[in-house]
This record gives structure tokens, sequence and C-alpha cells, in this order.
């Protein structure tokens, strides 16, 4: 009996303590404005004050602007896939590494950040997502990615998304 | 009883993830709180003038006191044309014993390492030990004037205002070693303690917070009057709080160019009463050579040793501005006219040991190189560069160990330029490179000039229409040299500047190369006219010489020793105390120098 007793009472206090993991777990996410990285606003990625400059150039730029209300382009316009999986997929690993980074390699992240290649590419598909249409002929003489000297667009329009063009 | 030992493991994990958790909120908040500001409010001291030293202001901006004392405690680097290692100049470019004989800077010359030092430098310096010179062929030179100090210690407004009581020339022209009794003990020091002749706070501390930031504000200012005058000269307008009227932008240069400029002493012409040492009564004390001892080499007063009252000439610290129009860029020629407007009260900085010239050596003038060039013209200031934005922890900041751009190219240049940092040093390689191969260039050929000049000097002596008695006749010969004697003022002004210049022509590699192809051309043609009054003067062997890095590395005069037994010191002992200052350069930096002239393509360019 007492053993029993004993068992269920430390079960209980387990199950306190999930519930104090959950609960400290929940307001840590809360702190960090979690629920905004589910979203696509542009606010969100300056929750980081690393981003600050890039992101008064970007209100500074052409893409900031607002069409009824809403911004042309947010940063996950030009800087997320749009294919649905994709775009989940990609989201959670950048924010993984950030929260990583951020977390524990604050003290070794170069003042001026340069873009990956992956980032580059996406950057370079969403260019084309949205301007494909009127811009094909370019596109296709000038920024074919199989060629080893190829353009991208942002080769030339280095200032369109925010002024220090990575 | 079994089944209780997964639950307590269960237990354990479970807390120590509540406790990673808190952890990681506690980490979140905290960059949260940096990211908008989170100076510490706790334990503000009040700052004012009256206590300029680092170690008190500094206790309102942590961070930034340990970045700008960094450069205490770090190993010493080198870059190809720079860094703050304190190696010795003459042993890397032995040419220079020879461009500034006669002058103390032919025997001590170091490569300079940062603001904290700057005061522990100039104190231990053999250019300021009056013995030392007397003792080594400088008898002429008496030491350092307080007019060194302006840009050399943080204590220089306290003691123009307190112990000057705000005479500029008197505080100018009082001895250096006098005025350096006068910097009094705070922050709990002894007077006359070591702390107190230490770097931090005491005698021997360089430039503080205070000789750029305003202590009630911390915004920018200018304290130090020949800065002040020299701007007002070229147009600006005087400012009770910040010096002169400026925006931000144009002081984040400004308050660089109180030092970082070419200066003078200009001559006053009039008597000043300053602070002497009653030394000078004590007939016991005498200096090397014998003479009466008129101060004491010493930080403190000591022995029974006492401010008396005397009467000097007085000296102004001027920089040659009023040529150069606000606005405009510096051109060398504005320095050539000033000079020679000046010629009537300030003719030389000293006459040249072997070529007789009356020489100016120019000194640290990046403000005016800096002020034509494409980053000037572009709004890029001083700090933009050498103090860029970084990061530390969440905090964005501004780099207050204030060093070579090269010691971090990603916060110094990507700001603005997007290309990868090998590309940018690459860029900044050939440059340096190039303007290092013009100067080298330039330092031979007035080097082959100057041996040109004494073998002539010679030759005239020896012809009895240049003697009288029976002896050579200096005036004589320095009327017939005189139009070559001029060109090798003006030559070695061009080569000094881009010398003493601390970029190697980054700053304006343009004007760099205007001027050292001058400078050149000026060295040459008073080879050329060497040939000339050969010639008129019936002088048949005379030839021109063309030296170049070999005939240099022969002049290496190595790490400064002792000749005699000097105020404790025995001959053949080294002069400096510290192993890392007055060394050799590495191998690979004189490797470096020997593939630039001739220019050995092969080894550079690929480098």
């Amino acid at each position: 009996m007492g053993q029993k007793r004993a068992f269920t009472n430390l079960f209980g206090i387990f199950l306190l303590l999930i519930f104090a993991l959950f609960a400290v777990g929940f307001y840590t996410f809360y702190n960090a404005k979690g629920i905004s990285y589910f979203s696509n606003s542009s606010e969100s990625c300056n929750n980081c004050h690393i981003m600050n400059e890039v992101y008064n150039d970007y209100l500074a730029g052409s893409h900031s602007k607002k069409v009824k209300g809403e911004s042309r382009a947010s940063c996950a316009d030009c800087h997320l896939p749009h294919q649905g999986m994709e775009k989940w997929i990609a989201k959670a690993e950048s924010g993984l590494a950030h929260a990583y980074a951020f977390t524990f390699k604050l003290d070794e992240l170069p003042t001026n950040l340069s873009a990956t290649q992956k980032s580059k590419e996406m950057v370079q598909n969403n260019c084309i997502r949205c301007h494909g249409d009127y811009a094909a002929v370019a596109v296709n003489s000038t920024t074919n990615p199989h060629a080893d000297s190829s353009l991208s667009c942002v080769s030339c329009h280095s200032d369109v998304g925010h002024k220090r063009g990575f | 009883m079994n089944n209780k030992g997964p639950l307590y493991f269960g237990i354990i994990v479970v807390i120590a993830l509540i406790g990673g958790v808190l952890w990681l909120n506690n980490d979140v908040s905290q960059k949260q709180a940096e990211s908008v500001g989170g100076i510490a409010s706790k334990n503000f001291v009040e700052m004012s003038d009256d206590n300029p030293t680092f170690d008190e202001w500094g206790k309102n901006f942590p961070d930034y006191l340990d970045m700008y004392l960094t450069v205490e405690k770090e190993k010493p680097f080198e870059t190809d044309f720079g860094g703050n290692l304190a190696y010795s100049k003459l042993i890397r470019y032995p040419q220079l014993t020879v461009l500034w004989a006669g002058y103390p800077f032919s025997i001590d010359a170091n490569e300079e390492r940062g603001h904290f030092w700057i005061q522990v430098d100039q104190m231990d310096t053999a250019r300021n030990n009056k013995d030392f010179l007397n003792a080594h062929g400088f008898a002429g030179f008496g030491g350092q004037p307080t007019a060194c100090m302006n840009c050399h210690s943080g204590w220089t407004p306290w003691l123009l205002k307190n112990v000057a009581k705000d005479d500029w020339v008197a505080f100018n022209s009082t001895k250096y070693w006098t005025m350096i009794k006068n910097v009094p003990a705070v922050n709990g020091y002894k007077e006359g303690s070591v702390e107190h002749s230490g770097p931090h706070g005491g005698k021997r501390m360089g430039v503080t917070c205070a000789d750029c930031h305003t202590p009630n504000n911390m915004s920018l200012r200018l304290t130090r009057p020949a800065a002040i005058n020299a701007l007002v000269a070229r147009g600006y307008e005087r400012d009770v709080e910040q010096g002169v009227k400026a925006t931000r932008e144009e002081m984040r240069t400004l308050v660089c160019s109180q030092c970082h400029v070419e200066y003078y002493f200009k001559p006053t012409g009039e008597k000043v009463k300053v602070i002497g040492e009653s030394i000078a009564n004590d007939t016991s004390k005498k200096w090397w050579n014998g003479t009466q001892k008129t101060y004491d080499e010493f930080d403190t007063w000591r022995d029974g040793n006492k401010p008396t009252e005397i009467e000097v000439a007085g000296i102004e610290l001027v920089f040659p501005w009023s040529e150069w129009k606000k606005g405009e860029p510096f051109r060398i020629e504005m320095f050539d006219e000033y000079y020679e407007k000046v010629r009537k009260v300030f003719d030389k900085d000293w006459a040249h040991k072997i070529s007789g010239a009356p020489m100016i050596k120019i000194q640290h003038p990046e403000s005016e190189l800096y002020s034509g060039g494409v980053h000037a013209a572009n709004g890029v200031s001083c700090a933009d560069c050498h103090m860029p934005y970084i990061r530390k922890g969440a905090k964005k900041m501004t780099q207050h160990n204030i060093t070579s751009p090269l010691a971090d190219i990603n916060s110094a240049c990507k700001t603005c330029h997007n290309q990868s940092e090998d590309y940018l040093k690459a860029q900044i390689k050939d440059i340096q490179n190039s303007t290092a191969h013009n100067l080298r260039t330039a330092e031979y050929a007035i080097v082959s000039l100057i041996t040109d000049i004494k073998t002539m000097r010679d030759s005239l002596g020896a012809l009895e229409s240049y003697q009288s008695e029976g002896k050579a006749d200096v005036k004589k010969i320095n009327e017939e040299l005189q139009e070559v004697l001029e060109l090798h003022r003006k030559a070695q002004m061009r080569a000094d500047f881009i010398g003493a210049e601390n970029s190697t022509g980054f700053h304006n590699p343009r004007e760099s190369s205007r001027m050292l192809l001058q400078a050149v051309d000026m060295a040459r043609m008073g080879q050329t006219k060497l040939v000339e009054i050969a010639n008129a003067n019936g002088i048949a062997d005379f030839k021109t010489s063309n030296l170049g890095f070999e005939d240099m590395q022969k002049l290496n005069p190595g790490e400064i020793r002792y000749k005699v037994d000097v105020n404790n010191h025995k001959a053949g002992e080294r002069y400096y105390e510290h192993d890392n200052v007055n060394g050799s350069p590495s191998n690979a930096l004189i490797e470096g120098d020997k593939n630039l002239k001739p220019y050995n393509y092969q080894v550079v360019d690929k480098q």
C-alpha cells in the first residue's frame, strides 16, 4: 500500500512538472514572439535586432510601398519559396538555424551578412515569379542558371529590396 | 520498487528541460533588452572635465572602455605597411637615417601602436631624452616642449586650464618634463605613486573619452585649440560647445583632425612666463655634457626640486592650413605656399646634416590626404571605417578599439561594398603596393641626390673660389647649391608626406601618386642641376648615383643602444626596456619591400 501511494505521489509530481514545462515553454514561445513567425509579415523578421538596418533600408525601398494597405512585397515574398510545403520546410529550416545562431553564436556572426547560394536562388526565383511576364526576354537571355557566368536579377538591380544588396 | 526508477529519471529529465527553457527565456529577454539600448543605470558616475580619465568615464560605458583597452592586452600585429607592432621603422627603412640626418627621428622612429600607448611612447622615446640626445651627437636639441603633449595626453585641456591658466602660448612653451609633473592624482591614487605614473588615470594616460566627447551628453566636440584655430582659418565658425560649427557627420571626421595632421611650432617672437624647475639653481646637477641641468627628466617633483617661474621664447602649435580653404581637397602645393609665406619666422624644422638644406619634417597628415579622396567625396567619415558599427552581444555599437580597417574588413568595408572580403583586401593591397613602390622610388632617388650633394660639397670646397682663409666656405657653397637644396627640401617634403601618412596611399591613391611623381622628378632634377654645376665649375669626375634596396640595407642602424654611459645606463645596453618596442619587423615585411622596388610582379602580384 505504502509503496503504491508513494508511486502515485511521484507520478503526480511528474505530471505537475510536465505541466510546468509546457507552461514555461509556452511563455518562452510567447516571449520570443513565436506566433509571429507563422505569419508572412516583414515586422516579424525585424523582431531580431540583427535585421534593423536591412529592415530600415527595405522600408525606404520600392517593394515596401503599400498598395491597398498591403506591401508590394514582404521579406518572405522574396526570401522564401512560394509553393506550400516547400515554403514551410524552408521557413522551419532557416528559423531553427537562425534561432540556434542567435542563441549560441551571436558574437561570431559578422557585422555585415552575405547571402548563401540557396538564398540567392530563392531570391532569383521570386524575381522571376513576379516580373517574369514582361522581363522574360531579359531573363531568358541573361540569367540561364546553367551558364557559369550568368547574371542574376540583383546583379544589376542590387538596391531594389534594400540598399545593401547582399 | 522496480518501476520507480524510470519515473525518477523522467522527473530529472523534465526538471532539466524546464531549467533549459527558463535559461532560453532569460536569454531571449536579455537580448531583447540589449537591442533597445540596455545601458546599466546603476552606479552611474557624473562625468566632468575635472577628471577626464577613461577609467572614470568608462564606469558608465563599460563595453566601450573594454573595446578601448583591447590594445593594452592584445598581442601586437603587423599589417603589410602598418598595424600596431612598434618595430623600428629605421630598421625596416634604413634610408630614413639619411633622409632625416641631423634630426632626432634619424636615431629613433618606431611604428605607432594605438591611442592607449601614445603618452607612454612619448615618455619613453629617445627623442624626448635630452641627455641621450646630447650623448649621441644631438647637442642642439633640448628635449620636447609641452606643445608635443597636445595630442598625447588626455590631461591637456585640464593642464591648459588649471596650470597654464588658459595661456595657450605659455602652455606650449613650457618644457614637456615640467608640465607632466603637474598632472594631478585622481581615482584614489597617491601623488607620485607607481599608479600615478601609469597610463590608467595617471601621467602616462593617452587619449581619453573626454578628448572627443562632451561630458553631459557625450556629443562630439573639439578640445584642442590648435585644431579649432586652424579650422577657423579655413573658414569654419567658432562654437563654444563643440569647437566649431559642424554637423555630426562632419564631426565624425573633425575630432580625428585634432591630431592626425601636419603641424609645426611657430615662434611667437615674444618672451613668455612659464613654470621652470629649481633644479636649474642646483650646481651639482649637470647634463651629460657638463652643462647645468635646467629641468629634471622625470615625471614627479623629487629630491627637493620645486616649481619656479622662468621666461622663455614663446612657441605656438599651428597647423599650416590657411591656404587650404573649407570644402576644398588638399594639395601639397598649399604647404609649399604656406611654408614660403612664414619663412621669415619659421624657415625650417632642421638643417639637413649632409646636404645642408633647410628641411620641413611632415608628420601624420591623414586629414589632409583623405580630404581629396573618393571616400571623402562620398561623405564617408574617418569613424565610418576606423570605428565601424559592430555588434557586441545584441547591441549595435561603434568600435572604440580604433585601428586599421584591415583588422575587420567585414564591418569596415562591407557596409557599403558588396564584394567579398578577399576581393576588397586585394584592392587595398594593390593600392598600397603601388604607393609603396612609388614611395621607395622617391626615397631612393632623394638619398641618391643627398649623396651627390655631399660629393659636390666636397668638390666645391676643394676649389679656391669656394674657400675663405684656406677652408671651405659653407655660405658660398650653399649659395651655389641653393636651387638644388630647395629641390631637396621640396622633394623630401613630398616623400615624407606619404611616408608619415598612415595609409600608404589608401586615403587618396591619386594624390599620393601625383605627390610621389613630383618627388622623384624634383630629386632627379636636383641631380641634373648638380651636373650643370659641375660643368660650370670645371669638375670633371662628377657622376650621379642611383642607389637601391641593397644600398639602403647597409645603412641599417639596428636597435637603439647606449653608446656611452648615461644616467646609470652602461654603453651597449638596449635603450628600450620593452622587447616589443624598437625591434626588427618580420622577415616577411623586409622580403616584401625587397620585391617592391624594382617591382617584381612575379612575386608581388601573386601574393
